[in-house]
């Protein structure tokens, strides 16, 4: 079933929720493209972000385990919202939805608390209209600096602008279903993801982040 | 000599005067050139190149941005399109800028010394006259020849002096050589001027609009003014002689702008300027507001009708400016063709009944808490567009969320130059690499690649459209991939809002460029 025929299916059945090869269950916000679709994006763009995850299995038992975890960022000073938004379960983008850091490259990393064995991560950056983030890099680590021990489980800079290694994944545009990485039970207690702007300006808007694991 | 409470006004005001340019000036160069401001970058490319300018009569508004931009151009020492710089452009708007806040000074006589201080606060810290005089268009000149109208119409009425009339002229030529809308603005005047002496009729003040026109209206004084608005605007729309059919098609123009006002794609319903100004949320967080003009403006317009003014002339021309702004607002929310910018004109009169409100209101009797209060909400309404000022030039310079951004430049469309100037490199032809922009909208492209001499532009797929990199939509996108010939690399990139660019770049070239990276 693709994402489309899922989403409407879940939609219609009231669950707004989306299961990942049977084993992951995560809420779904509603599809909000605040403004009009572009009618050009199917077309061209839709087949310049056609990134495909792999899925791998995972144990049943995992937990969102950034839930209530302590959030930082690059940009103490966000210019709008709080970095608590990431992981309140609140995934839809309007008021009180997202955090926006500054400009250009920056971050927010969650301390796990204590070392986990993480299987997938899912991203909601800003999802309300069309856009797809540059340099979007996932990576854990037990040191909270990221200096040592670094695992990068996800990099799509793949012209290495934000100089932290060239990454092979695809850029990929948003949609209100996020975008699920696999992890395959990678260990660290810290997550950090980047981000480098997106086609659409120059900020950054992270709307909510899932850690699955144990 | 001047006296002490002059002098204390006159540092106060070159005070506000000095942070006025500052905000003006600050960064100039952040925000991505806006496709106005690119098309015209390119027109005045043209005169600095080739010495040429001919008038279009259909487009880009009136001669006065290039020939003014000039004196810039010879200081900045650019001696072609290529080396013009945004900020060289924008010292333009932001000199014109500036010299409206600095004009107001030449009010004093009509609206007081505190009026005119206030006023002047309010054109330095006012968000929308900040953004829009770091916007290389027409329309912060066109706001400082009406002030000029003001200011000579006012001083001509007081002393009929054939050297007012003169200056009244020189303005209102500038004004006609700058922007077709500036009938709007002149017809606005007319109609409140009508207005306000209809009431003054009406109200029995015979004796005084009989004197007011017997030293008021010298007839040939008129004539000479009308001539030398006409020889201003001529000389600039003949291109200083050397094409004088831009004098016919300075008329004409009128015909194609009449259609114009039907929308042409700028359609907006008639409250547009009314939520633009009073209460603009466009996305979650950011309200912004004008408030710190609005209000006394509202309180100016009231007050004007409602209190006593013995000096006639006074009376009539205070009221005339507080209705000027109200008639133009009106004039242009009733046309469904709208732009932000073009705001500007009724809140300048805005501005300056509004210095006049707060000196009445500070002279008055009502009581000193009365007036403590006002001026703490007053301070704090100057911090809070100060703010706004901050974001919306600053961080939020080309973001939806900003209410003067009207269709602009993505800051991500910064990238794609970055990347050519990167790419270049690695090609044996360097800047002289062959670019082939196939696109349906492509501006300001020309603009950013203005370096690049072998670029040619095309609205559909040539026949051979192989080229070491290809701009193009994402719409053209797919059926330029069938025919194209080479292996590319393609990049997506923001040209506006939910507008993209794709640049291809050729795989051999792109290898090379990646290698490195």
């Amino acid at each position: 079933m693709n994402k489309k025929c899922r989403a409407l299916f879940c939609f219609i059945l009231g669950l707004s929720s989306v299961s990942f090869a049977g084993l992951l269950k995560t809420g779904l916000p509603l599809e909000q493209l605040l403004e009009t679709p572009n009618p050009n994006w199917d077309k061209g763009l839709e087949n310049l972000y056609n990134g495909k995850i792999k899925w791998s299995q995972m144990p049943e038992e995992v937990n969102n385990l950034a839930k209530n975890k302590k959030i930082t960022s690059s940009d103490d000073f966000p210019l709008l919202g709080e970095v608590n938004f990431i992981n309140d379960g609140e995934k839809e983008t309007g008021e009180g939805g997202y955090v926006e850091p500054g400009p250009s490259i920056q971050w927010i990393q969650f301390d796990l608390e204590k070392q986990s064995k993480i299987y997938a991560i899912i991203l909601w950056y800003y999802h309300g209209s069309e856009r797809a983030y540059h340099d979007v890099i996932a990576q854990i680590s037990n040191d909270p600096e990221f200096k040592k021990g670094v695992t990068t489980v996800f990099n799509n800079d793949y012209d290495n602008s934000s100089k932290l290694g060239k990454g092979q994944d695809k850029v990929y545009k948003e949609t209100f279903q996020g975008w699920p990485i696999a992890v395959s039970g990678k260990e660290g207690q810290n997550v950090r993801l980047y981000s480098n702007g997106s086609i659409s300006g120059e900020m950054n808007h992270y709307v909510e982040v899932e850690v699955f694991g144990r | 000599m001047v006296d002490k409470k002059t002098f204390i006004f006159l540092v106060l005001f070159l005070f506000v005067v000095t942070v006025g340019f500052v905000l003006r000036a600050w960064d100039a160069g952040v925000r991505p050139m806006h496709t106005d401001e690119a098309v015209h970058a390119t027109k005045l490319g043209y005169l600095i190149e080739q010495g040429e300018y001919k008038y279009d009569l259909t487009e880009y508004h009136g001669p006065t941005l290039y020939y003014l931009s000039l004196p810039f151009i010879w200081f900045s020492g650019a001696q072609s399109h290529a080396e013009l710089k945004e900020t060289t452009l924008r010292a333009l708007p932001i000199f014109f800028g500036v010299l409206l806040i600095g004009s107001t000074w030449f009010l004093r006589g009509l609206i007081g010394n505190g009026g005119m201080l206030f006023a002047v606060v309010l054109t330095a810290v006012s968000p929308i006259f900040v953004y829009y005089s770091r916007y290389y268009i027409h329309e912060m000149m066109l706001i400082v020849w009406m002030m000029g109208v003001f200011i000579c119409g006012w001083k001509y009425f007081c002393k009929p002096r054939l050297g007012w009339m003169v200056g009244l002229g020189v303005f209102t030529g500038l004004m006609f050589a700058s922007k077709e809308t500036w009938v709007l603005m002149g017809g606005a005047l007319g109609l409140a001027c009508i207005w306000v002496l209809l009431m003054e009729w009406k109200s029995g003040q015979f004796k005084e609009l009989a004197v007011i026109w017997r030293t008021g209206f010298q007839l040939w004084h008129w004539g000479v003014g009308v001539v030398v608005g006409l020889v201003v605007a001529f000389v600039f729309y003949s291109s200083f002689g050397k094409h004088p059919q831009g004098i016919v098609d300075s008329f004409l123009t009128y015909f194609s702008y009449v259609n114009r006002a039907e929308g042409q794609g700028h359609e907006k319903p008639w409250w547009y300027y009314v939520t633009l100004l009073g209460w603009y949320k466009n996305g979650p967080g950011f309200v912004f507001h004008e408030w710190i003009v609005l209000a006394p403006a509202f309180i100016g317009a009231i007050i004007v009708f409602l209190v006593k003014i013995e000096d006639a002339k006074k009376r009539i021309l205070l009221r005339t400016l507080a209705l000027y702004g109200w008639v133009l607002m009106a004039i242009y929310s009733v046309i469904p063709y709208k732009m932000p910018w073009l705001a500007l004109g009724f809140m300048h009169g805005f501005i300056l009944i509004s210095g006049w409100s707060a000196q009445f209101l500070w002279i008055s009797k009502i009581k000193w808490w009365w007036k403590a209060g006002i001026t703490l909400l007053f301070l704090a309404l100057v911090w809070q567009a100060v703010d706004f000022t901050r974001l919306t030039n600053h961080r939020l310079s080309s973001d939806v969320r900003n209410p003067y951004v009207y269709s602009h430049t993505s800051r991500d469309f910064l990238r794609l130059q970055k990347r050519l100037d990167a790419i270049a490199q690695y090609h044996e032809d360097g800047k002289e690499v062959l670019i082939k922009a196939i696109c349906e909208e492509y501006w300001p492209v020309p603009w950013y690649l203005r370096a690049y001499p072998n670029i040619g532009y095309w609205h559909s797929i040539p026949e051979n459209p192989d080229a070491p990199v290809v701009i193009t939509s994402p719409h053209m996108n797919d059926a330029l991939d069938i025919v194209l010939q080479d292996e590319y690399m393609s990049e997506v990139y923001g040209l506006r809002h939910g507008v993209f660019l794709v640049m291809k770049i050729r795989k051999d070239l792109w290898n090379k460029f990646i290698k490195d990276q």
